[in-house]
C-alpha cells in the first residue's frame, strides 16, 4: 500500500466535520441538558433502576459500550504504532482521536449515572482496594489516558509520519487490553451472577471492543468523508479498504461465535439465573441483534455482489454498532433480570424499560463523542498536523 | 390549644384553612408539607435527651403496652413495654406505626365547619376553621333543639374502637341522660358478634374467650387468622413461639381457612374449606369424637354403663346418658350429629375425608385442646350455627375453664365516677317521647334483630328508608361507617340527610361527609384508659399517657363528650360539670385500685401513669376433671357449688354448657318465624346451607392481614409497601385468584379485572395464586379509599364494601361479610 | 474479638414482618427500603400449596463479596464486631456492591419511590439527607451507614450498629429479655414476638447463638457462594442444607 503524501485535495472535506461538530454540540446540549434537568428535579428517580435487581441500566450499558470502543480503537491504532502494520498507518491517528472521543462519551454517561462522580475520581485511585475490579479498571483508564496524552503531544499534534516512540504506544496498547479484560471482569468475576460469570466474559469484551472500535472508525471516517467512502478511499484511506473489510469480517465472526457459545451454554443449563437466556430467546429484538447482527455484515462483506460496493463497509459497520449495543444491553440487563432474594416482591423476571432520561444519556454520549472527535479533527487540521495520513 | 397554635395563632389558622380546603384536592402540596425538623437540634447534641413514656398501641384491640421514645420533642420509636403482660417487650408489625400516625401530614389541625352544602364523593367539604367553643356550641344547640322538640331519639352516636371508661364508657350514660336510644350504637355487628352470640347461646357468656394458650396441647383454628390478625395478635405470636418452639410437648395445630396464609402454612395441617361450611366440618368432628369415644367424660358425662352407644345413623336413648356439665348432648346427637359423617362433611366442605378424620382424632385425643373460630366461620348467614358447632367441640373435650383451655375475661377494679348518673335524670330522661321509639338499627326489636347486641350496618339503610324513622344528627367516634359498611354507597346517600359530627383526626370518608369536625388527638397525645381485650382472664387495664403535647388544636374525645354534656340543658349539664374532664374521670377510675392494688404496685392514678398498666393475677376459677374450683389465695382448691358455677361461669338457665341452648329456645317462636329454621332444631348447633347473595359464581372473602388489622394503615406508605407479602402486594394489594379460574376467564397474572356483584363493581389487579380456592377470590380488607389522605386515596383494589351485600345473621346480627358471591372478568 | 451473629428460628417465625417494621422505624427507612425483610415463596398446586418464608437481614458475611468489589472502600468489614458497614462519605453510588451481593440486601434509594406520593417530597431533606421526617431517628452516623442517608449512596442493614456497638463489653448475647442488654439489642431481634431471633457472639463458645446453631441445625443460606454469612437459620430436624466446601476455613 502506498504511503505517498497526498495533496490537500484528498483530505476529508471540512464541511462534514463541521456538521458533525455542530450536531454533536447541539445533541450534547439538548440531550445533556435534558438529563441534567431531570436529575436536578428528580435525582436518579429519573432513571428506571430498581433496588429489586435492576441496578445497572441503560447508562451503564452506554458507558461500558464506549469504554470498550475506546479500548478497541486504541488496539487498532496499535496495529501500526506497536506492530508496524503499515496498512493501518493511515488510520492510526484518527483511531486514537476517536478513542479519546469515545472515552469522553463514556465518562459523560458514567458521570450521569454515579451518585458522586467527582468523589469517585478523588477516592478510587488511592483507595488501594486490590480486590475491586473497578479499582483496577479506573487505574487502567488512568494509565491509558496518560499514554494517550503522551501520544497526542509527542506524535499526533506534531504530525509526524513515522511511528511514535514505542513505550507510549506499548503502554497504551497494554492498557487497552487490560481495561477491556477488567471491564469484562466487572461482570465475569461475579460468581453470584450466572449469566455473566466466567472467564469468557473478558474475552468477549475484548472482542467486542475491537469490533465496535473498528466499526466506529469505519462509520466516522465515512461520515467525515461526506458519505463517499469509496471515492475518497481509493487506496488512500484503508478505513474503507481491504484490510478493514477483513478485520471486520473476522471480528464479526469472532463476536458471533462468542455470542452463540454463551447462548448455547445458557440455553442448555438448568442453573437458576440462566432462564434469562430462554426469555431472551423469546424476544424478537434479541434474535434481530444476534442473527441480523451476524448475518447482515458478513453477507455484505463476503458476498461477491456486495463486497466491493461503496456502501458495504459503512452499512456493515452501522449494523454492527447497533447489534453490538443491543447485545451489550441484553447482556447487562439480562444478567440482572433474575432477582436475588426478593421473594414475592419480585416473583418473576424483572422487566426494564429505559426512561426518556436514560435514552437521553445515550444520545448525550454519542453527541459528546461526535463533538470531541470533530473538534479534534478540526484542531489537528488547523494545526497542520492533519495530513492525508490521518 | 395545640402547641403550634400557641406560638403562631394567626399563621396557624391560615395554614389550617389551607389544609382544610385542600383536604380533597391534589393541589396545595406546599401547604401539606410539614416543616422539616429543626436543623441540628437533634443531631448535634451528644447526650440525646430521650424520654420514655407509657402508652397503649392503637392499631388493634389487643392493647399492647408500649414504651414511646421521644427525643428533643420528636417521637421516633415505639417498642413493646417489657413490664406489660400482653406486650412483654414485643410488638406486632403494626406497633411502630404510631409514629407515622402521629405525624400524618393529612391530619386535621383543629375543629372545622363545613361550608359546602353539597355532600358526595367528589364534593370538597370546604371546611373552615372554627374555635372549640364555637364547635361545641353548635353541637349543643343542635342537641338541645332536638330535645326541646321531643326528637332526641334522632341523635345517634356511632362508635367503633371504643377503648374504655373514659371515652366509650361515657356514652351509655350520655344516651340515658340526654334521651336517645341511639347513643351509643356500637360496631360489634360489623365486627365479630357472631362469636359473642354463639358463646352466649351455649355457655351464657356474651363475650370473647380468654385463653390459656401457654398450657394447651392442641389448637384447631377455624377461620381465625391466628398468625395475622386474631387477638391479642402480638401476644398470640409470643405464645406461638413458646408452644411451637420451646414447650414440651410441642403444641400441634390444624388450621382451617379459604386460602393459604401464614396461619395455615405454619400449622401442622392446613384445611382449605368452602366458605360458610365450617359448621359442617365441626359437626363431623363432633361425630368422630362421639363415635370413637374421645369425649372428656369428666366434664361431659358418660353412659351409665360406660358402653358407647354413639354409632353412625343410630339414635340413642337420652336416659342412658348421664350428663355432667353439658345439656342436650344426646338430643343433639339424635337430631343432628348422628348423620353428620366425615363423608358427608367432605362433600359439603371439599375437605378430604382422610383429613377430617385425622383432625378429629387428634383433637379428640389430645388434652387440653381448644377449638378457636372467628369471622371466617361465622360471617355468613348460617354463622351462629357454625360458631355454635365449633364452640361445642370445646365442651366435648372439656376445655371450658380448664388449664390449657378457655375462660372469660374479668373486668378491672375501677372506682366509681365523680357522680352517679341516676341522680341527674330529669323527667324527659325518665319518660320522654324518646322512650317510645325503637333504636334506629332495630336492635332488640322483633322486626329487626331481636337478639343482636348492635346492628350498626342497618343504621344507614334504615334511616334512608325512614324505617323506623330518619335520623337528624349523627356523631361518629373511631368509626368510618360511611365507608366500612357493606353497600357503602347506600350510606353515602343516608349521610347526605344527616348533620354529621366526626371526631376522627383523619380525613376519612365519613369526615368528608361531615358538617362538623371535632378532631381527637392521636393516641400518642392523650390520656385514655383501656381495659384489656380478652386475654388470660385475670383483670388488666392500662393507660395511655401523652408522649408529647398535642401537635394541633385537637381534643380528646372523652373531653369533647363531657364538654358537649356540660352544654345540655337541665341536670345533664350538671352531671358533666361534676365529671369535669376526662382526666378527672380517669383519676376516679384509678381510685378503685386502692382497694385492689395491682401486682406491680399500681394503686392510684400516679402509679398507673408511671407503670402504664394495672393487673391482678390470677384468674379466679379453674375446672379440673369435671369439678370447678375457686382460687383460695394460693391455689384452686375451693370446690364450687353448681349454683356458684351458674352464677359466675356457665351463666345459662341450667348452669351448664347448653348444647341445647335455652337462650335460643326462649326466643324459638321469633327465630322460627324470621329464619325458617325448624323449631325442633333451632336451639342446637346444626347444619344449614348458607345463603349467598350477589349473583356471582365466586365467593369473595376479605380477611385482615398482619399490617392492616383495623384499617388504620391506609394512609401510611410504609404499610402499603408491606401490606401483602404472601403474594407481593407492595404498592397495591392484589386480588388472589386461582390460575385455573383466571385462565377460564382469559385473565393473566397482573391483569386489571372487574369484580362485580348485584350492587356494582370494583377494579383491581390480580395475582394468580395456587393457594386460593378455585371457587373463591381473596384480597385484604379495606382498600379503595376515596378519602383518608394522599396515600390512601384511589389505591387499588377498589373497596369490597361497594360490592358486599348487606346481609346479616338474623340471630347474632353479624354482618355476613364473606357471603357475597361475585363475578370476575378482565377490566 | 467479638463476631456478632444472628440466629433465626424458622420453626417459630410467624412471618408477620414485625422485624421489618421495627427496623424501618428504628433506622428511619423509606417505604419499601426493607433493610430487614421477610421473603415469601410459594410452590405446589391447590390444595397442596407449600408457602414458606424467612426473614432476611444483611448477612454480614465473613467473606463479603460486597466488600471485595467496592472501589472506594466505602463498604468495609469492621473487625470490631464483624459488621459489614457502608461509609456514606465515601460511597459513590456505583452499585457494584448491589450487583455482588447474592442476598439482595442492599438498597439504592436514589430511584423511584415504591409508594406514591413519594414520602421524600412530603418531608424534604434538610442538609444532605434524602428526607427529614419528623419521626426521624436521632441517631446519625454516616461513617457507619446509620441514620437517614444522603442521595446517591447505597444503604443496608447495620445490625443496628448504633446500639450493638455500645453493648456492654464481653456480652455473650444481646437479649431483649435481659434488662442489661435490652437497649443494645438490634430492633428486629428485640421486637420479634415469637422470639424467633437471637443475637450473640459467634466467637464466644458460651453464647446462646452457638448453642442454638449446634442444637437445632443452624444453616447458612446460599452457602455455595462462599460468602459465609454470620446469620444462621435454625431448621431443626436432621438438616438438609449442604455447607460450602470452604466453610470451615478462615478468611483467605
Amino acid at each position: 500500500m502506498s504511503t505517498a503524501v497526498l495533496t490537500r485535495s484528498s483530505l476529508p472535506p471540512i464541511s462534514w466535520t463541521l456538521v458533525l461538530l455542530v450536531l454533536g454540540l447541539v445533541g450534547s446540549v439538548v440531550a445533556g441538558g435534558y438529563v441534567i434537568s431531570q436529575l436536578q428535579a428528580h435525582g436518579h428517580a429519573a432513571f428506571h433502576g430498581d433496588s429489586r435487581g435492576l441496578f445497572w441500566t441503560l447508562p451503564i450499558v452506554t458507558y461500558d459500550y464506549f469504554v470498550l470502543a475506546t479500548t478497541g480503537l486504541v488496539m487498532i491504532a496499535s496495529l501500526w504504532t506497536v506492530f508496524g502494520l503499515s496498512a493501518f498507518a493511515p488510520i492510526a491517528r484518527r483511531s486514537l482521536a476517536l478513542a479519546v472521543a469515545s472515552l469522553g462519551g463514556a465518562v459523560v454517561a458514567l458521570f450521569m449515572e454515579l451518585g458522586y462522580p467527582v468523589r469517585a475520581l478523588l477516592l478510587i485511585p488511592f483507595s488501594f482496594t486490590w480486590s475491586a475490579p473497578l479499582f483496577w479498571k479506573v487505574w487502567g483508564i488512568i494509565i491509558l489516558s496518560a499514554a494517550l496524552v503522551v501520544l497526542f503531544l509527542t506524535w499526533i499534534f506534531p504530525g509526524k509520519d513515522e511511528r511514535p516512540a514505542l513505550p507510549a504506544a506499548l503502554v497504551a496498547f497494554g492498557a487497552a487490553i487490560f481495561v477491556a479484560v477488567v471491564a469484562g471482569g466487572v461482570y465475569g468475576w461475579m460468581s453470584m451472577r450466572p449469566v455473566w460469570y466466567g472467564g469468557h466474559t473478558s474475552i468477549a469484551f475484548l472482542v467486542e471492543g475491537l469490533l465496535t472500535g473498528s466499526a466506529l472508525l469505519v462509520l466516522f471516517s465515512w461520515i467525515i468523508y461526506g458519505f463517499r467512502g469509496e471515492q475518497a478511499g481509493r487506496g488512500d484511506t484503508p478505513a474503507f479498504g481491504e484490510p478493514f473489510r477483513l478485520l471486520l469480517v473476522v471480528l464479526v465472526a469472532a463476536h458471533g461465535i462468542l455470542q452463540l457459545s454463551r447462548l448455547v451454554s445458557g440455553l442448555y443449563s438448568n442453573l437458576d439465573g440462566m432462564e434469562v437466556w430462554h426469555h431472551l430467546w423469546g424476544e424478537p429484538l434479541f434474535h434481530a441483534e444476534l442473527w441480523l447482527g451476524l448475518g447482515v455484515p458478513l453477507a455484505l462483506l463476503l458476498l461477491p455482489q456486495t463486497r466491493h460496493e461503496a456502501y458495504a463497509l459503512p452499512l456493515a459497520a452501522a449494523v454492527v454498532l447497533l447489534a453490538a449495543f443491543l447485545s451489550r444491553y441484553h447482556f447487562v440487563i439480562g444478567g440482572q433480570m433474575v432477582p436475588l432474594f426478593k421473594g414475592s416482591w419480585a416473583p418473576d423476571l424483572l422487566h426494564y424499560t429505559p426512561s426518556l432520561a436514560e435514552y437521553a444519556v445515550l444520545v448525550t454520549s454519542v453527541s459528546v463523542m461526535a463533538a470531541i472527535f470533530a473538534a479534534l479533527q478540526l484542531l489537528l487540521r488547523s494545526s497542520g498536523s492533519l495530513s492525508a495520513q490521518s | 390549644m395545640g402547641m403550634m397554635e400557641k406560638i403562631l395563632p394567626s399563621a396557624f389558622a391560615r395554614r389550617r384553612f389551607l389544609q382544610a380546603t385542600s383536604a380533597l384536592g391534589v393541589a396545595g402540596a406546599a401547604s401539606q408539607t410539614l416543616r422539616p425538623i429543626e436543623a441540628g437540634a437533634q443531631r448535634t447534641s451528644a447526650a440525646l435527651q430521650t424520654r420514655i413514656t407509657k402508652n397503649i398501641c392503637h392499631q388493634c384491640p389487643a392493647r399492647c403496652g408500649i414504651d414511646v421514645y421521644t427525643t428533643n420533642g420528636r417521637v421516633h420509636a415505639i417498642y413493646g413495654s417489657t413490664e406489660h403482660p400482653i406486650a412483654n417487650g414485643k410488638l406486632c408489625p403494626k406497633g411502630p406505626l404510631g409514629i407515622y400516625i402521629l405525624y400524618d401530614p393529612d391530619r386535621f389541625r383543629g375543629p372545622m365547619r363545613r361550608t359546602n352544602p353539597n355532600k358526595g364523593r367528589n364534593e370538597d367539604p370546604r371546611f373552615v376553621p372554627i374555635s372549640w367553643d364555637e364547635a361545641l356550641d353548635i353541637v349543643a344547640k343542635r342537641l338541645n333543639d332536638l330535645r326541646d322538640r321531643g326528637e332526641s331519639h334522632r341523635f345517634a352516636l356511632l362508635y367503633g374502637r371504643g377503648w374504655g371508661a373514659s371515652c366509650a364508657g361515657l356514652l351509655g350514660t350520655f344516651g340515658k341522660l340526654y334521651g336517645s336510644p341511639n347513643v351509643p350504637i356500637g360496631h360489634s355487628s360489623m365486627c365479630s358478634d357472631g362469636s359473642i352470640k354463639a358463646r352466649q347461646a351455649l355457655d351464657g357468656n356474651a363475650g370473647y374467650n380468654a385463653h390459656d394458650y401457654r398450657n394447651t396441647n392442641y389448637l384447631l383454628i377455624f377461620g381465625a387468622s391466628f398468625l395475622e390478625a386474631f387477638r391479642p395478635y402480638n401476644y398470640l405470636m409470643q405464645m406461638w413461639g413458646y408452644i411451637r418452639g420451646e414447650k414440651s410437648p410441642k403444641t400441634r395445630v390444624t388450621a382451617v381457612d379459604v386460602h393459604m396464609n401464614t396461619t395455615l402454612a405454619a400449622s401442622d395441617r392446613a384445611l382449605l374449606i368452602k366458605p360458610g361450611t365450617d359448621g359442617a366440618l365441626a359437626l363431623a368432628i363432633a361425630h368422630v369424637i362421639l363415635t370413637e369415644g374421645l369425649w372428656e367424660r369428666s366434664f361431659v358425662g358418660d353412659f351409665s354403663d360406660g358402653v358407647n352407644r354413639f354409632r353412625t345413623g343410630e339414635t340413642v336413648d337420652p336416659a342412658s346418658f348421664e350428663e355432667k356439665w353439658v345439656r342436650g348432648l344426646v338430643e343433639w346427637w339424635n337430631i343432628e350429629v348422628k348423620d353428620r359423617t366425615p363423608q358427608w362433611a367432605s362433600e359439603v366442605t371439599t375437605i378430604p375425608v382422610r383429613d377430617i378424620v385425622a383432625t378429629a382424632r387428634e383433637f379428640g385425643s389430645t388434652r387440653p385442646a381448644m377449638a378457636l373460630f372467628e369471622r371466617g366461620a361465622h360471617a355468613h348467614t348460617n354463622g351462629i350455627l357454625n360458631a355454635m358447632a365449633i364452640h361445642t367441640l370445646n365442651a366435648l373435650v372439656g376445655s371450658l375453664f380448664a388449664k390449657g383451655g378457655m375462660m372469660y375475661q374479668m373486668p378491672p377494679a375501677y372506682g366509681p365516677l365523680p357522680a352517679n348518673a341516676d341522680d341527674y335524670l330529669d323527667d324527659y330522661a325518665r319518660n320522654g317521647p324518646w322512650k317510645r321509639h325503637p333504636r334506629i338499627d332495630l336492635k332488640g326489636h322483633p322486626d329487626g334483630y331481636l337478639l343482636a347486641n348492635n346492628m350498626m350496618q342497618e343504621v344507614g339503610p334504615n334511616s334512608l328508608n325512614g324505617r323506623p324513622y330518619k335520623l337528624d344528627t349523627v356523631m361518629f367516634y373511631q368509626n368510618n361507617a360511611v365507608w366500612t359498611a357493606p353497600n357503602c354507597r347506600q350510606w353515602e346517600e343516608a349521610a347526605k340527610e344527616w348533620f354529621i359530627i366526626d371526631t376522627s383526626p383523619f380525613p376519612s370518608e365519613t369526615a368528608m361527609m361531615a358538617d362538623l369536625i371535632l378532631p381527637d388527638h392521636t393516641y400518642l397525645e392523650r390520656y385514655q384508659d383501656a381495659p384489656t381485650y380478652p386475654f388470660e382472664g385475670w383483670p388488666l387495664t392500662q393507660l395511655r399517657t401523652p408522649a408529647i403535647e398535642p401537635l394541633f388544636d385537637t381534643k380528646y374525645f372523652g373531653d369533647t363528650l363531657i364538654e358537649i354534656g356540660k352544654r345540655i340543658k337541665g341536670p345533664t349539664g350538671e352531671y358533666y360539670r361534676k365529671l369535669g374532664s376526662a382526666e378527672n374521670v380517669l383519676r376516679h377510675l384509678a381510685a378503685g385500685f386502692a382497694r385492689a392494688p395491682g401486682d406491680n404496685g399500681v394503686k392510684d392514678f400516679e402509679t398507673w401513669k408511671e407503670k402504664g398498666v394495672w393487673y391482678r393475677k390470677p384468674y379466679l376459677w379453674q375446672q379440673r376433671n369435671g369439678e370447678f374450683y375457686e382460687w383460695d389465695g394460693r391455689d384452686y382448691t375451693r370446690r364450687m357449688s353448681p349454683e356458684e358455677v351458674k352464677a359466675k361461669l356457665l351463666k345459662t338457665p341450667s348452669g351448664k354448657f347448653e348444647i341445647r341452648s335455652g337462650w335460643l329456645e326462649q326466643h324459638a317462636a321469633w327465630i322460627a318465624e324470621k329464619t325458617g329454621r325448624s323449631p325442633a332444631k333451632l336451639m342446637f348447633p346444626h347444619w344449614e346451607e348458607p345463603k349467598h347473595p350477589g349473583g356471582g359464581d365466586l365467593y369473595l372473602v376479605t380477611p385482615k392481614v398482619a399490617l392492616h388489622a383495623e384499617g388504620r394503615g391506609a394512609n401510611i406508605p410504609h404499610v402499603i409497601a408491606l401490606l401483602q407479602p404472601t403474594v407481593g402486594g407492595r404498592s397495591e394489594a392484589y386480588i388472589e385468584i386461582h390460575p385455573r379460574t383466571a385462565q377460564e376467564r382469559g385473565i393473566k397474572n397482573g391483569d386489571l379485572v372487574r369484580v362485580s356483584s348485584e350492587l356494582g363493581s370494583i377494579v383491581g389487579r390480580v395475582r394468580l395464586y395456587e393457594g386460593v380456592r378455585p371457587d373463591t377470590l381473596v384480597y385484604p380488607m379495606e382498600n379503595g379509599h376515596w378519602a383518608m389522605g394522599r396515600w390512601a386515596r384511589g389505591r387499588l383494589p377498589g373497596h369490597s364494601g361497594e360490592i358486599t351485600v348487606n346481609l346479616s345473621d338474623r340471630i347474632s346480627g353479624q354482618c355476613a361479610y364473606y357471603t357475597t358471591k361475585v363475578r370476575v372478568e378482565k377490566a | 474479638m467479638t463476631k456478632w451473629g444472628m440466629v433465626i428460628d424458622l420453626d417459630k417465625c410467624t412471618g408477620c414482618q414485625a422485624c421489618t417494621t421495627a427496623c424501618s422505624m428504628e433506622n428511619t427507612r423509606l417505604p419499601g427500603e426493607n433493610w430487614q425483610d421477610v421473603l415469601f415463596y410459594s410452590e405446589g398446586s391447590y390444595p397442596n400449596v407449600n408457602m414458606r418464608w424467612f426473614p432476611r437481614p444483611c448477612m454480614h458475611c465473613e467473606r463479603p463479596s460486597c466488600v471485595d468489589v467496592c472501589p472506594t472502600r466505602a463498604t468495609y468489614k469492621d473487625p470490631n464486631g464483624g459488621f459489614v458497614l457502608i461509609d456514606w462519605d465515601r460511597c459513590i453510588g456505583c452499585k457494584a456492591c448491589m450487583v455482588a451481593c447474592p442476598y439482595g440486601v442492599r438498597f439504592y434509594t436514589d430511584e423511584r419511590a415504591v409508594v406514591e406520593p413519594d414520602v421524600r417530597s412530603v418531608f424534604p431533606g434538610e442538609g444532605k439527607r434524602q428526607w427529614s421526617p419528623p419521626y426521624s431517628s436521632p441517631h446519625d452516623d454516616p461513617k457507619h451507614g446509620v441514620g437517614v442517608q444522603p442521595k446517591g449512596v447505597v444503604s443496608k442493614c447495620t445490625f443496628c450498629y448504633h446500639k450493638v456497638s455500645k453493648a456492654p463489653a464481653g456480652a455473650a448475647d444481646l437479649d431483649e429479655d435481659d434488662p442489661a442488654t435490652k437497649e443494645y439489642t438490634p430492633a428486629c431481634v428485640r421486637v420479634c414476638p415469637p422470639k424467633a431471633r437471637y443475637f450473640g457472639d459467634l466467637d464466644n463458645p458460651k453464647s446462646k447463638v452457638n448453642k442454638l446453631i449446634a442444637d437445632k441445625r443452624g444453616v447458612r443460606l446460599l452457602d455455595h457462594t462462599g460468602n459465609k454469612p454470620q446469620v444462621y437459620y435454625l431448621s431443626g430436624g436432621a438438616g438438609a442444607a449442604v455447607p460450602s466446601s470452604r466453610s470451615s476455613q478462615g478468611r483467605s
